[in-house]
C-alpha cells in the first residue's frame, strides 16, 4: 500500500510548499507511490488523515498550536520543511527585539496581539527537519525516497563549503567577502556561492557549526559587532547556536 | 638526442592529440586555474601557480558511478577513453605516484588503476611558486613518474620523455631534435618552508600535545583541507535511485576526516567525536602514519590546503611550532 502523505502549511511565504510543486519532471509520477490525502496547495479534497508522513511548512502562532498538535496526532512521521518550520525562520527575530510592532506601526492601536511565532519543535515533536529558505526540492525527493525504501533517512552532517568546494567555487572568504558557508548545513548543492553570492546561511547551522571561530574570522574581515549577529541570526535566529551567538 | 617543442605549437600539439585523447590542463577561472577537459587548446595556461583542485579530480572523481544496477541487472560503467594530463606540476605528478602506492596496494581500485592505465602524463615544470607552497621542502619539486616532462627555457620547452608512452607522444614534427641539452635547471623559488627531518619521530612525541585543542578550537570542520589536497583519497558510498526505487546507481563521493561523521559507526558512537582529534589525525596521517606504511609522507607541499583554509590554519606552522622553532 501506498503512504499516505499530508503536506501543510502555516505561518510563512508558501514557498516551501510551492517548491514541491516545482518538481515539474517527477510531479506526475509522485502519485504513483505516495497517496496525497491533503495538500491544500494542490488540490481541493483533502482529509485529516491517517497520514503515514506530513511535511510541515511555516512557524507556528499561538492560535495555531491546536491544528499543529491534530496534524501530530494523525502522522507517524512529522517532517519539518523550511527554515521557518524548523527554527522560526526571519519572523523569528522579532524574540529579539522589544515591542517590535512600534517600529512599524508606531503607537497606533493594534487590532492584533503580536504575532508570537516559533519553530514546529517548540510545541510537538519533530521527527526530522529539512531547513533551507526555501527547501531544496531535490533534497525533498531524496527524503521521500529514504522513507519509501524503509531506511532511515541520512541528514547532512558537514557544511555548504563541501558542495562548494568539489564544484571548485573560488572561495568567497579567501576573495575577503563574508561567507557563511562554513557554519551553514549543506544540501542546496551551494546554490549561492555558485553564482558569486556569499552564503547567507538560510539553512541554519550545521552540526558542531564553530560559532565562535568564525565570528573571530568576520570580525577580521572587518564586520562591526552587531552586523555579525544579525548575519547569523537573518534566517535561523531560532538556532540555538545563533541565540547564544556573542560578537 | 634531445627535443625541444616551440612554445607557439603547444596549441597545435594539443589539437592534435584531442583526436585520440581526452586532453586535461589547466585554464583560467576567474583569478584562479582549474584542471579541465581543454575544448579550445587557446585556453591552456601552462605558466600558472597552483590549480583549486588537484589532478585527482578525473583520476578519483567525485562522483564517481560505481554501478548502475536496474531491478536485478547490474553493470559497470566502461570508460576507455585515453586521457592526457597536460601540463601538471612535478608537485601535482608526485602526488599521483603516491596516490598509485594505495591504489595499487593490497586493495586494488579498479576505478582508479583503469584510469591511471589509460592516462598519459606531460608534466610542466613549475615557474611561478605562489606565496603558499613548499615542494621544495617536501623534495616534490623532482618530478618523478612523468611520460613527458616540459622545461621553459624562453621561447622553446625542452622535452624530456620518461617512458615508451611519452616516446610515442612527441615522435611528430612538432617536437623538433635538438644536440645539445638546452634544459635551463630551475632555481629554488619557494618562499615557504617546512622541515621535515625526524618528524616522525616528533610527531609520536605529541601526540598529546595542547596544540591540537587550539587547532580544534579555530577549525571550523569544512573539510576544504582534504578536498583540495592531492593526495587525499577517503570517499563513503552512496545508493541513488529513481522514483521506482528500482532502479539506479551506486556512486562515490569525496569524504573527509575533518568531517563530523566520518568516523561515526552504526549504533551513533563517533570515534573522532572531537574536533581537535580530527585536524590531528589529518596532519599524522599525511606526515606519520603513511610514512610508516610506504615511507614517503603524502604530503607534496603543494600549499593548497594553506590557501584555501578559510582560517588559516598553516600545516608548515602547525610543524614548525611542534618542533619548537
Amino acid at each position: 500500500m501506498k503512504p499516505g502523505v499530508g503536506i501543510f502549511g502555516f505561518t510563512g511565504c508558501a514557498g516551501c510548499q510551492l517548491e514541491i510543486l516545482n518538481l515539474e519532471d517527477i510531479l506526475l509520477d509522485l502519485p504513483s507511490v505516495v497517496d496525497i490525502i491533503n495538500f491544500r496547495m494542490a488540490k481541493s479534497e483533502n482529509l485529516d488523515g491517517p497520514l503515514d508522513i506530513s511535511f510541515v511548512e511555516g512557524s507556528i502562532m499561538k492560535y495555531q498550536v491546536g491544528e499543529l498538535k491534530k496534524i501530530r496526532k494523525n502522522s507517524k512521521i512529522l517532517v519539518a520543511i523550511g527554515s521557518c518550520a524548523c527554527y522560526g525562520g526571519v519572523q523569528y527575530l522579532q524574540n529579539f527585539i522589544e515591542k517590535p510592532w512600534k517600529i512599524v506601526y508606531n503607537d497606533k492601536k493594534m487590532k492584533y496581539a503580536s504575532p508570537d511565532t516559533k519553530s514546529l519543535s517548540s510545541y510537538v515533536k519533530v521527527d526530522y527537519s529539512l531547513p533551507g529558505c526555501p527547501i531544496d526540492k531535490e533534497e525533498f525527493v531524496d527524503f521521500l525516497k529514504s522513507v519509501l525504501l524503509g531506511r532511515k533517512p541520512k541528514m547532512k552532517s558537514y557544511p555548504i563549503c563541501v558542495e562548494c568546494k568539489l564544484r571548485e567555487n573560488d572561495c568567497l572568504l579567501e576573495k575577503g567577502t563574508i561567507c557563511l558557508g562554513p557554519v551553514t548545513v549543506a544540501g542546496c548543492n551551494s546554490k549561492c556561492p555558485n553564482n558569486n553570492y556569499a552564503c547567507e546561511g538560510c539553512r541554519g547551522p550545521v552540526e558542531e557549526a564553530n560559532i565562535s571561530s568564525q565570528a573571530e574570522l568576520m570580525k577580521e574581515k572587518g564586520i562591526d559587532p552587531v552586523d555579525l549577529i544579525r548575519r547569523f541570526r537573518m534566517f535561523t535566529s531560532g538556532a540555538k547556536e545563533f541565540q547564544e551567538a556573542k560578537a | 638526442m634531445f627535443r625541444k617543442i616551440k612554445k607557439e605549437n603547444i596549441v597545435k600539439i594539443v589539437e592534435k592529440l584531442m583526436k585520440d585523447y581526452d586532453v586535461v590542463a589547466p585554464v583560467r577561472n576567474e583569478k584562479r586555474f582549474v584542471f579541465e577537459k581543454i575544448k579550445n587548446p587557446e585556453k591552456i595556461v601552462l605558466d600558472y601557480d597552483s590549480t583549486i583542485l588537484p589532478p585527482k579530480k578525473f583520476l578519483l572523481p567525485s562522483p564517481e558511478i560505481m554501478i548502475r544496477f536496474d531491478n536485478d541487472k547490474i553493470t559497470i560503467p566502461e570508460n576507455n577513453k585515453k586521457t592526457i594530463f597536460f601540463g601538471i606540476h612535478p608537485c601535482d605528478m608526485n602526488a599521483i605516484n603516491l596516490l598509485d602506492k594505495v591504489e595499487y596496494d593490497e586493495y586494488k581500485d579498479d576505478y582508479y588503476i583503469k584510469k591511471r592505465e589509460n592516462s598519459v602524463f606531460v608534466c610542466v615544470d613549475c615557474t611561478k611558486a605562489n606565496e603558499y607552497c613548499f615542494c621544495e621542502s617536501m623534495g616534490s619539486d623532482k618530478p618523478e613518474g612523468y611520460d613527458v616532462l616540459l622545461t621553459d627555457i624562453g621561447d622553446y620547452y625542452f622535452v624530456e620523455t620518461g617512458s615508451r608512452k611519452g616516446e610515442e607522444l612527441v615522435e611528430n614534427g612538432f617536437f623538433e631534435n635538438v644536440d645539445k641539452n638546452e634544459k635551463i635547471e630551475r632555481k629554488k623559488n619557494c618562499k615557504r618552508k617546512m622541515n621535515i627531518e625526524n618528524f616522525d619521530k616528533i610527531l609520536k612525541q605529541k601526540f598529546d600535545d595542547k596544540i591540537w585543542e587550539q587547532l580544534g578550537d579555530k577549525c571550523l570542520g569544512c573539510g576544504s583541507c582534504s578536498f583540495v589536497c592531492p593526495t587525499c583519497y577517503c570517499y563513503s558510498v552512496k545508493d541513488i535511485v529513481d522514483l521506482s526505487l528500482k532502479k539506479g546507481e551506486r556512486r562515490r563521493v569525496w569524504d573527509s576526516c575533518l568531517l563530523v561523521d566520518f568516523a561515526k559507526v552504526a549504533g551513533g558512537h563517533n570515534f573522532r567525536e572531537k574536533r581537535s582529534a580530527r585536524v590531528k589525525q589529518r596532519m599524522y596521517h599525511k606526515e606519520l602514519y603513511f610514512f610508516e606504511k610506504y615511507n614517503y609522507s603524502a604530503c607534496v607541499g603543494c600549499g593548497r590546503c594553506i590557501r584555501e583554509c578559510p582560517v588559516g590554519i598553516d600545516v608548515t606552522d602547525v610543524i614548525s611550532k611542534i618542533r619548537g622553532d
